[in-house]
């Protein structure tokens, strides 16, 4: 079978032009870098939709792979919000749009909008004080302490910066820089926001004190029935990470249960396969223990899903404060490869039908009418 | 063919020179050829007359253009040239849905949102929205009852213009009406359960001082507000629209519907005109009530600093053309539209003899 005529193929059966593409190189890429199965194993799993690389993942077998999601089907659930993921692709206009969550959402100071000459835009959480130019910036920097610096569509953490001032000097993600150094930095980027810098919870802070450990908790909606919490991670940050705590950036994870908020059974990514880590890598502390506010963070979650009746998939990134908790993305296609190892997606039949209505849906709409919008 | 010669091809060149963006220049070809075909006022000569200089022939038409004032208008290649303004901030507000999420510290000023219609291969899909009332389910029968209980609601496209796929739907005395048309209940559910990609809002009727010129329809302000540098959104211009017979339930001008002009300062509208063969001619009295076109608008002062306001709150949107419907006991948005239809306020005053359009649109085209 020709590249193009798999690929139609893979549009036929419901994933679009990018998403199907993304899945052909995956197996592509699979199929040339992946030593550690045979030529049999390989053609096994892409017949079942799979990469082979999950086989030792998931520890796959002809009894048990129907109960995970496979990737084929992951790529196929990457449409399933349609047009309206705009709502949430981007930082900005995710903070407008769950304005009504506003308590739940971080402090949004300024956008640093594109153009030849820099333009400031004052967002709605800018005190009044405050005017649109560098040195404001700076002046609020100062009175702050610390500001995130995120570009507005940036994941798995690129495009971020940490901005601190202590005392008169100024830090770029901890790395000590004089005051021009900063505001250079400021002058040359375009589509970043600044926003206030969370610092986590002290129950958290105890596992990984010097990085901001986010949970991500996975919801799936369909119109006409209540939202379902499918999974939730907790995720910290190492010194391999940098400032984030991405699983890819090298960070460790632990599983919560969705009921009681207790995480546990840690893993860090290594390669394909999720290496048991116990403990943090840094800290040596035990990667366990109970979520605070974790009923709280279910119901805004439920709540968030009710009042975006039309996104049927996402994924929240929120950050435990000592004081509450703030959601800093959500995510259209949030990766649920951990997920299902830890929980296999189709194992609850509940579960599995909202996935397979879901993915029917998405194979309904075509390229136009994806969501309920006309361009 | 215009395309299919050296020059028409030296044209398209000469377009993407020009910076068109690429899904705009097609519109204007099209736009030009469906003028060629269609416009039957104008000859040959005073067509390609009105190209040459980027206007639509229909266009040059109502502006009465001669070769001493057309450069005082924007012409509609200009006003392509120039898109998109908003940039991909414009899906902020190009359909109904997010603009209700994204201007929700106005909610006030927002229709009420009650359901989401749609269809895919799975089957139909009722979506509750965010001012749904309590104990109403996601089922066509549930909106039968909301209607029984509402009396009137609107069902409207997400993101339809110019009032198209806009319906009344009412119940009143037992009996259920469509656009003023008496349905039973079985053609009602068969009516709703067809359409897809349609919002069901609260319906809004217009205000008494603006209902006594013509009741028929919503009849909706049209405010045009500039926001070139981000903090200091301005109203360029505004204008009221009502309805006639001949536009039915929507009052837009194409239809056969009435503009007037708003006077900034203190929200009195006048100087009415209707669409008449191909030109706006005076239409001081409504051809139907015949009733003086003219007035003031009520809560003029609260629809200024609101917009203004908005203006502040999205600093990103330069460019912004409120649809606004009065009610008796306030105003709500309906609407907001990016890449509006401006050639009732270019007819009004040419943009380029305009203070505050001929500034922000010399700097748009110099950029």
């Amino acid at each position: 079978m020709s590249r193009n005529s798999l690929n139609m193929n893979l549009r036929r059966w419901g994933s679009n032009l990018i998403n199907s593409y993304r899945f052909w190189q995956e197996i592509y890429q699979d199929f040339r870098s992946n030593q550690q199965t045979t030529l049999c194993q390989k053609l096994w799993a892409y017949r079942r939709g799979f990469r082979s690389a999950k086989i030792i993942m998931y520890g796959l077998n002809e009894q048990n792979y129907r109960q995970y999601m496979s990737d084929l089907d992951f790529h196929r659930l990457g449409s399933v919000n349609g047009r309206h993921r705009r709502w949430i692709d981007d930082k900005l206009t995710m903070k407008y749009v769950l304005h009504a969550f506003n308590d739940h959402l971080p402090g949004y100071y300024y956008m640093l909008d594109q153009g030849q000459n820099l333009k400031i835009h004052r967002l709605p959480d800018c005190p009044g004080e405050y005017g649109t130019d560098i040195e404001a910036i700076m002046a609020l920097l100062e009175s702050k302490g610390n500001l995130a610096v995120k570009l507005l569509a940036g994941s798995q953490g690129v495009g971020f910066y940490k901005l601190s001032c202590q005392e008169g000097r100024f830090f770029v993600n901890e790395e000590p820089v004089d005051r021009k150094y900063v505001e250079s930095l400021l002058l040359g980027l375009r589509d970043y926001i600044i926003t206030e810098f969370l610092t986590g919870h002290p129950t958290l802070s105890s596992i990984c004190a010097y990085r901001a450990n986010s949970v991500r908790v996975m919801t799936i909606k369909q119109p006409g029935t209540p939202p379902l919490i499918v999974g939730a991670l907790m995720r910290f940050g190492c010194a391999q990470s940098g400032s984030v705590d991405n699983i890819s950036a090298g960070g460790a994870v632990s599983l919560v249960d969705i009921d009681t908020g207790r995480f546990d059974d840690g893993r860090q990514l290594v390669g394909d396969e999720w290496k048991e880590c116990s403990s943090h890598p840094d800290t040596g502390q035990p990667l366990e223990g109970e979520l605070p506010f974790w009923e709280d963070i279910k119901s805004t979650v439920t709540a968030i899903c009710n009042y975006l009746p039309l996104l049927t998939w996402l994924g929240f990134d929120i950050i435990i404060l000592e004081q509450g908790f703030k959601i800093i993305e959500i995510n259209s296609q949030a990766g649920i490869a951990l997920h299902n190892y830890y929980h296999p997606l189709y194992k609850e039949r509940d579960c599995e039908r909202l996935f397979k209505q879901a993915i029917a849906r998405s194979q309904g709409r075509t390229r136009f009418d994806s969501g309920g919008g006309r361009v | 063919m215009v395309i299919s010669t050296a020059k028409g091809r030296h044209y398209l060149r000469d377009l993407f020179k020009w910076g068109i963006d690429r899904q705009f220049w097609y519109k204007w070809i099209i736009d030009v050829a469906n003028d060629f075909r269609t416009n039957q006022r104008s000859t040959f000569g005073q067509k390609l007359w009105a190209y040459r200089r980027g206007f639509l022939s229909s266009r040059s038409r109502i502006y009465g253009l001669t070769e001493d004032n057309y450069k005082n208008y924007l012409s509609d290649l200009d006003y392509f040239r120039v898109q998109p303004i908003n940039r991909w901030y414009s899906h902020w507000i190009n359909d109904k849905l997010t603009v209700k999420y994204m201007l929700f510290p106005f909610n006030q000023y927002m229709p009420r949102y009650y359901y989401h219609l749609g269809h895919n291969q799975t089957g139909r899909f009722v979506a509750r929205l965010m001012d749904c009332p309590p104990g109403y389910g996601t089922t066509t029968a549930d909106i039968i009852r909301l209607l029984q209980s509402e009396g009137s609601l609107a069902a409207k496209l997400v993101a339809g213009t110019r009032g198209e796929g806009f319906n009344k739907i009412s119940y009143r005395d037992s009996q259920y009406y469509l656009n003023h048309l008496p349905v039973s209940e079985s053609e009602m559910l068969e009516f709703l359960d067809q359409l897809d990609r349609y919002l069901i809002t609260e319906y809004l009727y217009p205000h008494q001082e603006l209902s006594r010129i013509w009741a028929k329809s919503s009849n909706t302000l049209r405010v045009v507000v500039i926001n070139d540098d981000g903090s200091k959104p301005q109203i360029a211009s505004s204008s009221m629209r009502f309805g006639t017979e001949r536009s039915g339930h929507v009052d837009m001008m194409i239809a056969g519907g009435i503009g007037t002009v708003v006077d900034l300062k203190n929200g009195n509208f006048s100087r009415a005109k209707i669409m008449r063969d191909g030109e706006l001619v005076d239409c001081l009295l409504h051809p139907d009530t015949k009733v003086p076109v003219e007035g003031t608008l009520p809560f003029w002062p609260e629809i200024v600093t609101t917009v203004e306001a908005i203006g502040r709150y999205l600093p990103h949107i330069r460019f912004m053309a409120y649809d606004i419907i009065i009610t008796e006991s306030g105003f709500k948005i309906i609407e907001i539209n990016s890449r509006p239809w401006v050639y009732f306020e270019n007819y009004n005053q040419p943009f380029y003899t305009h203070p505050i359009y001929g500034r922000f649109f010399r700097r748009l085209l110099k950029r």
